[in-house]
């Protein structure tokens, strides 16, 4: 056994729901990394406005893609997890 | 008498002729020929001339852009290869560690996790590298600065208030790959701007020497506004 197996079993104590509260820290994690790809999303806007003429949509289609994903993502954990 | 804008627009055909001009000069073919060719002017370039679709937010209309620099795409290879190590990560430990006390599910979103983070991190560093920019002009130079996803910085100097200009290119990667940083000091309220990581520092310093020299004739004929 390896010693982060030792220590998960280890945590295995009555009334405590380890992967709860790691479900619970995913989730969170997750949360905000959706508001880091919101962020995303509106940065490459404004620096397109700063700067014009550069490949704009494909980068702009790549923050998108991202913010579609990451939001999937966090809908995933929620039924996975 | 005529009016302010029409003198404007006079003074405006002169200055790009004057630039078409240095272009087509005899001393300064040996730089075009070093570095037309060398610096695509596509969308991903670290070193362009005239760029015909590139404008700065804070560019006057007819300001015409004569510069478009940013750091030598070599610069970007450290984090690549980091980025090439992080999508490594999740199969060389599935290989050396069973993770068998670990449900699927978690297992699942742990390495969806990482290559979210992955990506993340990637794209980060490009933007950084791509909106890191610099843009030199007729009548200014533009530094706009992506520090980070958070923070956007664009800074502007006159051409006149540029006192001194140098140039360094140290080391082996960058003596091969032909970039290094340029230095402008002026007196202005930024006192330094460092264009770091350019290709052709000494053909980037030897246009805007050039560049200050049309300001100064500019400004000995009164034609400067």
């Amino acid at each position: 056994m390896t010693p982060f197996e030792q220590f998960v079993q280890n945590l295995a104590v009555p009334g405590f729901n380890f992967w709860f509260l790691i479900k619970i820290l995913f989730i969170i994690a997750l949360a905000l990394y959706l508001a880091f790809a919101v962020i995303i999303v509106r940065q490459v806007k404004i620096m397109f406005e700063t700067l014009k003429g550069m490949l704009d949509w494909p980068i702009k289609l790549v923050a998108w893609v991202h913010l579609a994903i990451a939001a999937f993502i966090f809908i995933l954990a929620f039924i996975i997890l | 008498m005529m009016p302010d804008l029409f003198i404007a627009a006079n003074h405006r055909k002169k200055k790009k002729k004057e630039m078409k001009e240095f272009f087509i000069k005899p001393e300064n073919k040996e730089i075009i020929k070093d570095i037309k060719g060398k610096g695509p002017q596509n969308a991903l370039a670290a070193f362009a001339i005239h760029p015909r679709s590139v404008r700065a937010e804070i560019q006057d209309k007819d300001e015409e852009t004569i510069l478009f620099l940013r750091r030598h795409i070599i610069t970007n290879v450290g984090w690549m290869l980091l980025i090439l190590g992080l999508i490594l990560v999740p199969p060389l430990a599935f290989s050396f560690f069973s993770f068998s006390v670990v449900p699927l599910n978690f297992r699942i979103m742990g390495v969806i996790g990482w290559y979210l983070l992955t990506f993340a991190f990637a794209f980060e560093r490009f933007l950084t590298w791509f909106f890191n920019i610099y843009i030199v002009t007729d009548e200014r130079i533009i530094d706009i600065n992506f520090i980070n996803i958070l923070l956007k910085d664009v800074s502007e100097m006159k051409i006149d208030r540029i006192q001194d200009i140098s140039s360094k290119t140290e080391g082996f990667v960058r003596s091969f790959f032909r970039y290094g940083d340029v230095f402008i000091q002026t007196a202005a309220h930024v006192p330094e701007v460092c264009f770091e990581a350019v290709p052709y520092p000494s053909s980037v310093t030897t246009v805007l020497n050039d560049l200050i020299l049309q300001e100064e004739q500019e400004r000995l004929e009164g034609r400067i506004k």
